[in-house]
Formats: structure tokens, sequence, C-alpha cells
């Protein structure tokens, strides 16, 4: 775009010059249909030293399939039907990184569906573009799309899709390849069987052979991916197929979605557990990915106050669904152990049954997991001895649960619970003051730390219907002492998988979900998060995602510091040592500057504490404005 | 501020305890106790001059802060007595601490000097506006 007069110079054809003359040939291509028929029909011309390329060769050589060019009124591509089931499901993103493999979805997405539902998110690398979709489900309660280009993007997409995978999300991904390679190029972007790249780590995936199977394996697999435990699914598309002239598209139908109803505990299960949790002293409610809908969020509420009972939301890897400053937010205060843990949509609750066992206490777990489990890697080691075991959805299951809890207690035990309660409630308030008096100490510190970061944030957004977009990584506590998260879309979740580089991209995604719903999203993420996947930055730009982006700017792997100084500790040797190949100094990275080399607003890098608020102040009224914008925060470790 | 800002930098290139500080720490490492600089009570006398760059080599900054003030715990202001620090640096009884039974007593006092040596930069949480209007908030839930 912004090449120098010099750059031109050097070469013979300036460049813009070459566009339009490369455009010209493109038409006059299209015009005349392939090239061979154009040879053949032309008197043969002194052979130049170096032929160019014929259109066949041309494509070949770019991974193409070679189909003409150009269908007649009344006829269709397949990959015009393609787009046609995907519109069918509401799906209202493609993220994608071309690749010729899907060349006709992506030209049909254009051409035929005029890039709208689904609309091309241009994403700059694949992973980025897999946990857009991570995170923008979670947001939105519904799936986006990726594509990936064969084995190559789909490799780059893998850990995105392995983090959705983990944190039970669901996405419709797909992956297109050759089943008739053709060229050196498109040769190894093809494969026996693409999906097992990443079969571990989808619920479902499928290669369907005909249009007509597409469209059911389309369908199906949006059911699959929406039905509890959700997940991601894959389907595989051969670029052969895509290209497929359609000469009736009337004779296609795309089938009706009919969704599956989320499994509810079974009647006689769903009673014990009341009955246990009625009965406890000392109950507990533990979180994991529990509410899909701001409805399940309310029920959460419902069946804390039926039962007076602390709500335990964990740090990283749940979802919060339960209000930071309702009383009952909390495990209890310190002396409370708990004589009954329910775990909610929680897959792994070895460290409950240890805890409650401990104290002869039991264990309940309600969790669609129980329903359905990958086999290689998915919560690899994990089998908890609970008392009662109730496979079914979370979320599904709160209203019965509900009733039987009401309906179990008496009077009298609802006074005794009520007293209960105000006694949770009260330690939970000292604690939650204690905790944000807490955030005073290095207040005035330069670099900024991390209260301030937080307070100083809060106090610009609080009038906003704000939601952090970003996961809880290691900002999360001070998230939850100063800011008030009241509200199911208040927070979006974590990675699922732990996987740094997760934050970065499923902001952007969660932010495109609440684009035009009048939210105002926030992702903060650590230095070491934005640095696997920047290219995300200028996805946000392009697209006018609003978006505040936070870098929590400790220049380094810090949580990886700690960790090697242990080490060394154990050994007894090299304490000084554990930064190496943990820290980003020599130099340091400018976030603000990375920014504004996608095009995005930032500001930063920042030192000086008392910048802070009027930095965020400024890119907020950007991102007001409907644009993303990006504060660089030089901070205290932790 | 600048100074703090640039003295992390140092730290953070530094790839090891500069050799004039090493120089001292093997003198007084593993020596006879008679090396070792003591008050009148028999207790190590820590210097917190020293102890500074100790406490940034030895990545205490890494949960507790650059100045020890902010992560968790606190370090800032120090409640344990010097032996009671020492001792349990030796021998931390929390997974998340690192062992330090292998640097040497003195440069553990001269650590706990420095800690000592900082003046909390902790205003009342009320007098802080930001701060002030989150207990407010509480308050009123
Ligand atoms: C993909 C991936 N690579 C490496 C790790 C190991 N790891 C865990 S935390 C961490 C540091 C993350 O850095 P940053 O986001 O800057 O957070 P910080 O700890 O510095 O606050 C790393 C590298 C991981 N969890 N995931
Ligand atoms: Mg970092």
């Amino acid at each position: 775009m912004s090449e120098s007069p010099q750059d031109n110079k050097k070469r013979n054809v300036p460049r813009r010059d070459f566009f339009k003359s490369a455009a010209a040939g493109a038409a006059a291509i299209a015009a005349t249909g392939p090239a061979e028929t154009a040879e053949a029909a032309s008197p043969a011309p002194a052979r130049p030293a170096v032929l160019p390329p014929t259109v066949a060769q041309a494509q070949a050589e770019l991974g193409g399939s070679g189909a003409q060019v150009g269908a007649g009124p009344g006829r269709g591509f397949a990959s015009d039907f393609m787009v046609d089931v995907l519109r069918s499901l509401d799906i209202d993103y493609a993220a994608i990184n071309p690749g010729s493999s899907f060349e006709g979805i992506h030209e049909s997405m254009i051409n035929h569906g005029g890039n709208t539902r689904p609309e091309i998110i241009t994403c700059l690398h694949e992973e980025a573009a897999a946990t857009m979709c991570h995170g923008y489900a979670k947001a939105s309660g519904k799936p986006m799309m990726a594509m990936f280009h064969g084995t190559v993007g789909l490799l780059h997409a893998g850990m995105g899709i392995f983090q959705c995978w983990a944190d039970r999300v669901p996405a419709i991904y797909l992956v297109a390849h050759n089943r008739n390679p053709t060229s050196v190029v498109n040769r190894p972007h093809s494969a026996q069987d693409m999906g097992a790249l990443v079969r571990d780590f989808v619920k479902w995936d499928d290669e369907p052979t005909t249009l007509e199977r597409f469209a059911a394996s389309a369908v199906r697999g949006y059911r699959i991916a929406m039905t509890p435990p959700r997940g991601p699914v894959l389907l595989v598309v051969d670029s052969g197929l895509q290209d497929m002239r359609v000469e009736d598209p009337s004779s296609l139908r795309i089938p009706e979605l009919s969704m599956a109803s989320p499994p509810q505990g079974d009647t006689n299960a769903v009673r014990e557990a009341a009955r246990m949790l009625v009965d406890a002293e000392r109950p507990l409610i533990r979180l994991g990915k529990l509410a899909w809908t701001s409805e399940g969020w309310d029920r959460m509420i419902e069946l804390a106050e039926a039962l007076q009972a602390p709500v335990d939301v964990g740090g990283y890897g749940g979802w919060a669904d339960f209000p930071s400053r309702h009383p009952l937010y909390g495990s209890g205060g310190p002396d409370y152990a708990p004589d009954v843990i329910l775990g909610l949509e929680l897959n792994d609750m070895t460290g409950d049954v240890r805890r409650a066992r401990a104290n002869g206490g039991r264990t309940i777990g309600v969790c669609a997991e129980y329903l359905f489990q990958g086999s290689n890697i998915h919560d690899f080691g994990n089998y908890a001895e609970l008392d009662l075991t109730i496979a079914a959805d979370g979320e599904a299951t709160l209203p019965s649960l509900i009733e039987e809890v009401r309906r179990l207690t008496t009077p009298e035990r609802r006074r005794e619970l009520e007293e209960r309660g105000a006694g949770i409630g009260r330690a939970h308030a000292a604690a939650r003051t204690a905790a944000v008096r807490e955030g005073r100490f290095g207040w005035n510190k330069s670099p900024v730390s991390v209260p301030r970061m937080v307070a100083e944030l809060r106090e610009q957004v609080r009038n906003d219907d704000w939601a952090m977009v970003s996961g809880y990584q290691f900002t999360g506590p001070w998230q939850r002492r100063f800011l008030n998260f009241d509200r199911r879309h208040r927070y979006n979740g974590d990675s699922g998988g732990f996987g740094i580089g997760y934050d970065s991209p499923a902001s952007v995604g969660a932010a495109l979900a609440n684009k035009g719903t009048g939210r105002l999203s926030i992702g903060i993420v650590g230095d070491g998060d934005l640095n696997f996947s920047p290219g995300v930055l200028w996805t946000a730009a392009h697209h006018r995602i609003p978006l505040l982006l936070v870098v929590h700017n400790n220049r380094g792997y810090h949580a990886e510091v700690m960790i090697v100084e242990r080490v060394a500790g154990r050994r007894g040797r090299g304490l000084d040592q554990s930064h190496i190949g943990n820290v980003f100094v020599d130099p340091e990275i400018s976030y603000a500057k990375m920014a504004e080399g996608y095009g995005m607003y930032s500001e930063g890098p920042i030192e000086n504490p008392d910048d802070l608020g009027p930095a965020f102040a400024r890119a907020l009224e950007r991102v007001r404005a409907g644009e993303p914008a990006l504060v660089d925060v030089v901070s205290q470790p932790r | 501020m600048r100074t703090a800002l640039a003295r992390i930098r140092g730290v953070l290139k530094r790839t090891a305890i500069p050799a004039a500080l090493t120089g001292a720490l093997v003198l007084s490492g593993g020596g006879p106790a008679g090396a070792i600089p003591q008050d009148a009570a028999g207790n190590v006398t820590g210097n917190a001059e020293r102890g500074r760059p100790m406490f940034e080599s030895y990545k205490c900054y890494a949960c507790h802060g650059y100045e020890g003030e902010t992560g968790s715990p606190r370090l800032v202001p120090m409640t344990l007595t010097q032996e009671a620090f020492i001792a349990y640096v030796r021998s931390p009884r929390t997974l998340g601490m690192p062992n330090y039974s292998s640097v040497p007593v003195q440069t553990l006092a001269d650590i706990y000097a420095y800690i000592e040596s900082i003046t909390p930069d902790a205003p009342p949480a009320e007098s802080i506006p930001l701060l002030n209007s989150v207990l407010e908030e509480l308050e009123e839930d």
C-alpha cells in the first residue's frame, strides 16, 4: 500500500500497473474460457524463451481444481448450495485464512451469498480464527464457523480447536482438501483422513461425499455441537465437490434443523441430591461451566437461595455463573468445612472428593460430560469417586432440583437455613471488604500495580454495560474484587485448556458477538498471550469490532519465572537464573506500537499509574464509537 | 519512579548475580559462623543495600511485587521476625514458595533487611477515591 517511489523504480512494471494488467488478463480469460481453447484457435506465435503458464497449469500450481469459469443462468455451483446450507443454520460469521482448497466456498460466500450470513472475517492465523469462534459462541450462545485450508490451516487451527473442545463450546469448523490432488502444492494439503488430525478434540467429524450428504452432515453437525456436552464439530469438504455444477438447484433440499432437548437429571437421582443438600449442615455448591443462558444464571441464584448455601465459582477454568456481590458468593468463610459438595457442570471433582472425605462429607456431581467423553486427551486421568453421579446437563436440571429442594424444606428447616445463610453472608462481606482494602498497597508504584490497573478501568466503565471477554488468567482475582459481575454476560469464561494465546483472539470473537448489542467488550490479556496471535488486532481493526484490549504487560511469562524458580529451589542451584527463557526485555516489546502497526488505536506503554485513567478514557471514547483500542500497561508481575 | 523502573529493567536483563555481589556471597556462604556479622544477641545482621539486588535476583518480585508490596502474599510491612523469615524461606510450607535453603543465611538476612527498609506505599483505602467508591458500593449491597 505505502510503497515508496524508489521501490517502484526498481521494477520494470510499477506495482499498480501490474495489478491493472493482471485484472485485464483475468477478464480476458473469463471471457474466452480455458486458455487451451484460446491457444488452439489462434495461430501459433513465435515461442518466447519462457512460456507464460496456461490457466490450467496456473490453477493446478495454485492448488485449484481447474474447473471452468462462469455458470449459466439458472445453474449454480455446488458451493453456492453449501453456502445456502450454512445460511439455513443462521451462521453469521465465517472466520477464514484463505486457501485454494476452499476457494469454491470462499467465492460462493462472496458472489452467491453477498458476503452476509455468513460474513467473512479475515484472520491472519488459523488459531485466531478457531479461537474467535470459541469466544463468540460463549458470548452469543450460538456457534459461528471457521474455514481452514487442508492440513496446513487445520494444523495451525488445532490449538484453538482443542481449547474450544476442552471448554465444551460449540463451533462449526470446516476444512477443505483435494480428494484427487493434482499438483505438488495441493498434495500436502490433502489427506487420506483429514479429520484424523484433530479427531481427538472435536466432538464429531465427517467427510460428506455428495451435496445431499453435505447438507445433512452440516445440519446434523450443528445439532451435535449444540447438544450438551457441547463441542466443536468438523466437516471435511472436497474441493472438487465444491466446484461441481448444479444443473437444477431446486432438486436439492436442505434438511430441517431439529434440535435435541438437553438431558435432565433422572427424577429419583435429583430427589436424592435434594435430600442430601437440604439435610446437609454445611453444603457447598461449586460451579464449572453452567449457564448458557441468562435464565440459567437466574435459576442458579434461586437454587443457592433455596439452600442458603455458598457458591464457589472457582478461579481459572469455570464460567463463574453467579453474581460476585451476592451474599452467598464465596466458599462459606475460613472455617466452613463442607459436608456435602454439589458440583454443577464441574468436570473435574477429584479435589472436591478429597476435601469432602477429609471431613466425612459426600459429593454430588451433575455434569453432561458423564454422557460423553473423548478418548485421548479429554480430561486425561480424571476419575472422581462421587457419592452421587448424575449424568445430565446442569442448567437443564436446575428447575427440577430447585423444585425438590423447596418441597423438602419444611418451614422450620427454612428458618435454620436462613440463619446459616445470614452467617455466611456476614463472613463473605467481611472478606470482600478486606480484599478491596488490599488494593491500596503499592497504589502509586511504577510499574503499575494490578489492582490499580483494574480499579482505574472500573472507574471508566462502571456506568457502561460492560462485558469482560477475556479469561480469568492472572488479573482475575482483582477483577472479581472491584467489578460487580452481576449478569451472565459480564464474564465470558476461560480458555478451557489452560493454553496461553486464547485471551486475545477469544476477546475479539466475543466482542464480535457483542457488537451492536450495546455491550462494552473489555479484554485484559497478558503480554505473553497477545504475542501468540497479534494479527487478531488487525482483524479487530479491519472489521471495526469494538473492544478495549488492556495488555497486562509484565514483560514476560511471569507464571513461568515462578515455576522455574521453584525447581531451582528444589534442586538448590541457580536461584538467580530463572528469568532465562521467560522474560521479554532485550529488546522490550511495545504493544502500543504493535497495535498502531495493525491500524488499531492505542495508548502506552503506560508506566506512571496517574496516566492510566486518562489513557483508558481516550481509548474508551474510540471503543464507544465502534472501534477497537489497545492500552499497553507496564505492570507489576502479579 | 523512573529509577525504580530502570532498575527493574536492569534486573530482568541481568543473567546472573553481578560478580561483585557473588564474591560477597562466597565469603559469607557456608563459612564458619564467625565470618557472619552478628548483633549483640548473636543474630545475623542484614544490610538492606546489599539485600535489594538479592531480592531482585532471587526473583522475590515474581510473586511479591518489585518492592514487596503487590502480589501475594504481601511482604510489606514485614510481619515475621528475621529468624522466622529465614527459617521459612529455607523450608517453606507452601508448594508455591521456592526453597531457598541453598542461599546463605547472610544473604537472607540482607534480603530481610531490605524488605524491612521499604516504606509501605499504602494510603488508607478510604482516602483513595477509586477504592473508596468500591467500598461504598459494597456497603450499599
Ligand atoms: C500454549 C501455551 N504455551 C505455554 C504455556 C505455559 N504458560 C503458562 S502461563 C505462561 C505465561 C503467560 O504469559 P502472560 O500471558 O504474559 O502472563 P503472565 O504470567 O506474564 O502474567 C506460559 C507460557 C501454556 N499454558 N500454554
Ligand atoms: Mg506476562
